[in-house]
């Protein structure tokens, strides 16, 4: 998401399908062709939406911030996904690797995060294969959290 | 609140509160240098009777308050310390440790170490002692000083940082313990001590019971110029003395009849009563010999033995105890060697100022050594008993006008637990009263818990170092009373060459590390696979055939033909 000074990163950490009409037995009951002029505001309804966590921020001036961000996105704001460059500078600042946002995802508490993290984990260890071994001790600790301790 | 002052190094520590026990406190600390090792010394700023000092303690234990997960160490080419950077932890400040620190108090010059008896109050910071403040307090002579055994340097410390020295003026009083399992090096360090000894700021006078031969090497210390000083103020040359086996000699007459009758061993109660009897007929002959023991035990009146009775059996028996008794005494007293019926190893011999005689009482059996040791200790703490009386002059052997300290090897030899060797009463005798006449004992020991308990508790200087057997420990634990619990801990981990040496040679308890020898080091274990491989060097298997081929075998079993060996069938 960007503003002027500088972009708050996240990641899309759920889906939800939007569908008011869903299970309504109101205006479904008209033939569709009347449903328009009846009720024209109710036609968009139906969307998609892409909820997002922040992660950090990554200034013009390539500063980065992992964790809590000091500023918030506002409505209307534009959203891109970012390139891998800027995953890559993301997750370099100062020449060194640091996923410094993993602390306040687990905070959040949302049931996937844990997923999320492994997948996330999976990606950047395609991204910085030199880092493969300390994101894999993470990645197998969120596992054995996830998949063997929660299983029993 | 109180805070540093100048001259502090940069705070270690901030104190917590109060500790386990009445004599410990808490400080936590990050320990970035890793300096707050156990048994270091650091200290506090309180007042203290109405001035500002320094409150002196020793680290006892520590334990982590923060530390990483265990998950964060599931790879081992992978330290946790990056997996937690990673996670966007960068402070080099990952741990922190809750330290129990043993209060030791302020030092006074007077009255050594006066404990505050209060905790520190919380937030203060702590210090760690600087090696010119430590150095005076930790012992109470400095290097080279007159009664200064510089045995080594702090163990926490670098080496030579910080000298720990012994008073020789209290261990040679009070007595001294050095006990170490096999292999810790004990003689090592009681060769260190013997060397200090002799050094011209102590010119001891001792002398070694030395079962094993471990400290002939001695001998080079006349040869060393740090052992000499010629100056306005003195002529100094230390002298050396090995006494090995044959060459120190116990007159007869002058040995304890309770000895003569240890040295015989398990005898009847005849034989016992004759033995008795005879040397009592003795008692007013100076000079005997070998042979008027003999003739006395023949003379012993069998019949007032057997209570009159005019029993042939009885007299019978007794005659035949006689026998018994005599071939005995041939067999122990009257052997040549160690006991003679002229000849003495004179007790000014032994011992004099600036000499250090080495008695090599390895070959004789286990009673044999025990009488020699009693005889020679107890004449010469007559000799000093006497000469501070006034009893003796000059000429007379056992006039000793100078204190003396005898260190005793394998200890447990001559004071078993519960007594019961020939030396037993003896050495504890001297252990209460040596004080008072000037003559100090160090034991040599490898078990304490061989060792009797009462002997060792009046050894008021320890030298412990590595102990493994749980049963020693134990048997330290309870004699040494002035030594923590938390240094106990540290028993079996110390390492070769490593000791605690506590009590009343040195203002507290110090970690320390033996220095090095100036001689060589005489008791260090045998090279079994070097000697082994020895065997099959190439020369020395030529040597072996070449001796079996012309030389018949011992057994008779393959017969040589010398003519056909050496000049072949022609």
């Amino acid at each position: 998401m960007e503003d002027a000074a500088s972009e708050l990163v996240g990641v899309v950490f759920d889906t939800i399908l939007f569908n008011p009409d869903f299970g309504s037995a109101g205006p479904r009951i008209r033939p569709q062709i009347e449903s328009d002029r009846l009720t024209p505001d109710r036609y968009a309804d139906t969307a998609t939406l892409v909820g997002i966590i922040a992660l950090g921020m990554l200034d013009r001036d390539n500063t980065v911030i992992h964790g809590v961000t000091s500023t918030s996105p506002f409505i209307g704001a534009r959203v891109r996904a970012l390139r891998d460059n800027e995953i890559t500078n993301f997750h370099k600042p100062n020449g060194r690797f640091t996923v410094g946002y993993v602390p306040h995802l687990l905070a959040h508490g949302h049931p996937l995060i844990e997923q999320l993290l492994l997948s996330l984990s999976d990606r950047l260890a395609g991204l910085f294969p030199e880092e493969s071994a300390a994101l894999s001790v993470i990645r197998n600790n969120l596992a054995w959290k996830l998949k063997v301790e929660q299983s029993k | 609140m109180s805070s540093g002052a100048a001259g502090d190094n940069i705070p270690i520590g901030t104190t917590k509160g109060p500790g386990e026990s009445a004599g410990d406190f808490t400080i936590v600390t990050p320990d970035r240098e890793g300096v707050v090792k156990i048994g270091e010394f650091i200290y506090y700023w309180d007042e203290v009777d109405g001035g500002r000092r320094r409150i002196f303690g020793r680290v006892a234990s520590r334990a982590h308050l923060k530390l990483y997960p265990d998950a964060f160490m599931a790879d081992p080419a992978t330290s946790p310390g990056e997996v937690a950077r990673i996670l966007g932890f960068e402070s080099a400040d990952s741990e922190l440790y809750e330290v129990n620190v043993s209060i030791m108090g302020h030092f006074s010059d007077t009255m050594g170490f006066v404990n505050p008896r209060i905790a520190p109050r919380p937030g203060l910071p702590v210090f760690l002692a600087e090696p010119e403040t430590l150095a005076p307090i930790l012992s109470s002579k400095n290097p080279g000083e007159t009664g200064a055994v510089h045995v080594g340097s702090l163990l926490t410390r670098g080496d030579g940082e910080v000298p720990v020295s012994m008073d020789a003026d209290e261990f040679a009083n009070t007595h001294l313990a050095i006990i170490a399992g096999t292999g810790a090096g004990k003689s090592y360090l009681a060769g260190v001590i013997v060397e200090e000894l002799l050094r011209p700021n102590n010119a001891a006078a001792v002398l070694i019971i030395d079962p094993h031969q471990e400290y002939d090497t001695l001998d080079q210390i006349p040869n060393i110029d740090t052992f000499r000083q010629i100056n306005s103020e003195i002529e100094y040359r230390p002298e050396v003395k090995i006494f090995r086996e044959g060459e120190f000699v116990v007159r007869r007459n002058v040995m304890h009849h309770d000895d003569i009758l240890y040295l015989l061993g398990d005898v009847s109660t005849p034989q016992r009563v004759i033995a008795r009897r005879a040397l009592g007929s003795l008692r007013n002959k100076r000079n005997w010999i070998f042979d008027d023991l003999l003739r006395a035990v023949d003379n012993v009146d069998v019949a007032s033995l057997s209570g009159g009775q005019t029993d042939q059996d009885g007299q019978e028996d007794y005659r035949s105890s006689k026998q018994a008794l005599t071939f005995k005494l041939q067999d122990t007293l009257g052997r040549r060697g160690a006991f003679d019926d002229y000849k003495h190893t004179d007790m000014q011999d032994l011992l004099r100022p600036g000499r250090c005689s080495v008695l090599q009482v390895g070959g004789m059996d286990r009673r044999s050594q025990q009488i020699v040791v009693a005889t020679i200790l107890r004449r010469a703490f007559e000799g000093r008993q006497q000469t501070k009386r006034g009893e003796t002059d000059p000429r007379d052997e056992l006039h000793l006008p100078f204190p003396v300290f005898v260190l005793i090897e394998e200890a447990h030899r001559f004071a078993p637990p519960g007594g019961g060797a020939a030396t037993s009463n003896l050495l504890a005798e001297i252990l209460a009263e040596g004080r008072k006449f000037g003559m100090g004992i160090g034991l040599i020991t490898q078990r304490p818990g061989k060792l009797d308990q009462d002997v060792l508790s009046q050894c008021m200087t320890q030298c412990i170092m590595r102990i493994v057997n749980p049963v020693d420990q134990n048997a330290v634990a309870s004699a040494v009373e002035s030594m923590g619990r938390d240094l106990l801990a540290e028993l079996p981990a110390l390492s070769k060459g490593q000791a605690i040496v506590s009590g009343a040679a040195v203002n507290t308890t110090v970690l320390c590390r033996v220095r090095e020898r100036k001689t060589p080091h005489g008791g260090a274990s045998y090279k079994s696979a070097e000697t082994w491989t020895d065997y099959f060097r190439p020369e020395k298997v030529r040597r072996r055939k070449t001796d079996e081929a012309l030389f018949p075998q011992p057994d008779g079993s393959a017969e040589v033909d010398l003519a056909r060996e050496l000049f072949g069938d022609d």
